[in-house]
């Protein structure tokens, strides 16, 4: 349409050009002063008032990182070994469910949304009389309980919410064609489903890895995470070892996501829809 | 693909009577049309060009059949049982206990069934203001998170495509409510870089000078943090929504009717935004409604956001207020599944 017309916007645009192009240098300027200041805090010691960089570049919180019973290593450590674990149960879960609950409306959707919408820590606070009752508050499996429901959740919305047709139709044509039900998992749901379990396998895990509302109610204290310790930090206004252990926080969820993406992208190829 | 060219061909009532047949579940909307005259009148016709569908068609009653169905019955139970054990139960569990709680039936402290809680509660400008509060935030963020998308979008629509945007969103996206607050803290607070840069710039004195930004009784450090939490998600949304529903052709048609390019913006892409993204709108509402890291980090102490105020009503030291947390639990907990209904119902009216 735009290479036969010259409409007057495909003149404005091309004016437009610089001025838009300046404007979103600018947006990522802002956009990235946090996250430098960030890491710059992390890398020093202090920072009184009137300065704009902490009083001593010396790589201090990070130097520490590595000696015995650092807590923040600790902490990661615990929050590293949980999330993939609850990743796992969690998107075998939603891999069963997820594309029932696409056929299925109404009520069972509800019931998939449920957590996702509702607040962690009231939820929490309701559910800790239970553990309590079960001996699971305050140690690592009652955590991964938890954390499992609300993950679990959440995977059976993404596969309900991204589970194409296409695949049923495969698996039609496998089963038709005399496959068994291995042989519909092999040929045509796992090539279609892989990426898609990737995704959410990711997203599951970052939700454990960044998850403070529940570890702080069942776990009680007891259980270790790194986001309890950047909270702590936080509270007794120690800025660097608050950044230092934000910028450890960061680090997967900001590799992952880009990853996810990357995935997502080349799965569903945007722009060849629109004219 | 050979099945689904043939899919495609076939009416949809023939479809969904070979999917039952092949033991699958057809969902209620999908099974409106089918009669028994249509199914025939269209079944010969369809099951001739594949020889393999009109033999298997033929053994309807066939033991491998009736296996197949068995096992997806027994399928279908397992994935219900599933949901219902891991998801609703505790769900369930949680509201159940919540109510039992607020009304008396359970707790160290109570002396029997009572509705005591509740009239405190209603009479207690803490639990009244967090009420209203968090439904003030709630509304304000989503009014800023949809302003800042809208207005994003309809300015730049051809960012979406750019690689420099996705990456900046994808970020953003990573960051969780922790991260964004202390940044948000860094820079706008009485002792963060913006306050620094303007005694630096002679503009302000001393720290105190600042304008309270942080824990502050506007609110304006949380509201900005959960905005620039929920915008990532946001602006995804509605920029997959541009493409869609192809606005951009709505919008150069538009123009090539004469419309200018505000006008093609404003009276066509943004009332379709607006349509479509209604669901959007309901879910930005009820996550922000449940934020609990941001609040709990740079909001005041009084009112707090739902989130906040329970858990310091849970867990405080006077044991004599926990009924009135389970108080505000039932509260919030009812007013989010109404509108989680509300998104459900109108998601299923509207596919």
């Amino acid at each position: 349409m735009s290479d036969t017309t010259l409409s007057p916007r495909s003149l404005r645009v091309g004016s437009r050009d610089w001025r838009s192009r300046s404007i979103i240098g600018l947006a990522l300027a802002i956009f990235t002063i946090p996250y430098l200041l960030l890491l710059w805090l992390s890398l020093g010691t202090g920072w009184s008032y009137p300065n704009l960089s902490p009083d001593k570049v010396n790589f201090g919180p990070w130097k520490t990182l590595f000696a015995d019973g650092n807590e923040l290593l600790r902490a990661a450590l615990t929050s590293g070994l949980l999330s993939p674990f609850v990743a796992t149960l969690s998107t075998t879960i939603g891999m069963m469910v997820g594309r029932q609950v696409q056929s299925h409306r109404g009520i069972w959707r509800f019931i998939a949304y449920l957590p996702f919408a509702c607040s962690p820590v009231i939820i929490g606070i309701c559910l800790l009389d239970l553990f309590i009752r079960v001996g699971l508050d305050g140690s690592l499996v009652g955590v991964f309980a938890i954390q499992s429901i609300f993950a679990s959740a959440f995977a059976v919305i993404l596969f309900s919410e991204l589970w194409s047709p296409e695949i049923r139709q495969m698996e039609n044509l496998v089963q038709t064609l005399g496959g068994t039900r291995w042989d519909v998992w092999r040929h045509a749901v796992w090539p279609r489903l892989w990426k898609l379990s990737a995704v959410c396998w990711l997203q599951t895990l970052l939700f454990s890895w960044l998850d403070y509302s529940l570890v702080s109610t069942i776990g009680g204290g007891v259980v270790p995470a790194l986001t309890l310790s950047v909270i702590s930090y936080v509270r007794e206004a120690s800025m660097n070892q608050a950044a230092h252990g934000t910028i450890i926080l960061l680090v997967p969820p900001i590799v992952f996501t880009i990853l996810v993406g990357g995935l997502l992208r080349r799965r569903v190829p945007t722009g060849a829809v629109d004219g | 693909m050979v099945q689904s060219l043939i899919f495609k061909n076939c009416p949809t009532s023939t479809r969904n009577n070979f999917r039952e047949f092949q033991g699958e579940h057809v969902s209620h909307r999908a099974r409106r049309l089918p009669t028994a005259h249509s199914w025939s009148l269209h079944r010969k016709s369809w099951c001739d060009c594949m020889p393999i569908f009109a033999s298997t068609s033929s053994k309807a009653t066939s033991m491998s059949a009736l296996l197949r169905n068995a096992s997806s019955r027994l399928y279908q139970m397992a994935w219900r049982s599933v949901l219902l054990v891991v998801i609703a139960l505790p769900m369930v569990w949680a509201m159940c206990y919540a109510l039992t709680y607020s009304l008396g039936g359970i707790g160290r402290l109570s002396s029997g069934w009572t509705i005591k809680h509740w009239l405190v509660a209603i009479s207690e400008p803490s639990i009244v203001g967090a009420f209203l509060f968090s439904f003030l935030i709630a509304s304000a963020v989503t009014f800023f998170v949809l302003t800042a998308t809208m207005g994003f979008l309809l300015i730049f629509p051809a960012a979406r495509r750019s690689r420099a945007f996705l990456i900046v969103i994808l970020i953003m996206m990573g960051t969780p409510g922790i991260a964004v607050a202390q940044m948000v803290a860094n820079v706008l607070g009485p002792g963060g870089w913006f306050s620094r840069l303007s005694y630096h710039a002679g503009l302000i004195h001393s720290a105190n000078d600042f304008p309270p930004l942080i824990n502050d009784r506007f609110n304006v450090g949380m509201t900005i943090s959960i905005v620039l939490g929920l915008l990532p998600l946001s602006l995804l949304y509605f920029s997959q929504l541009w493409g869609a529903v192809r606005i951009d052709r709505c919008c150069h048609l538009a123009q090539s009717l004469g419309a200018s390019w505000w006008d093609a913006r404003l009276r066509v892409a943004l009332p379709m935004l607006v349509l479509r993204g209604k669901s959007m709108m309901m879910l930005l509402f009820i996550l922000s409604l449940g934020s609990y890291e941001v609040p709990l980090l740079l909001g005041q102490q009084s009112p707090q956001m739902f989130s906040v105020a329970t858990q310091r009503l849970a867990t405080g030291f006077d044991l004599t207020l926990k009924p009135q947390a389970y108080v505000l639990a039932v509260l919030y907990l009812t007013c989010t599944s109404l509108i989680l209904m509300m998104y459900v119902h109108r998601r299923q009216s509207h596919e």
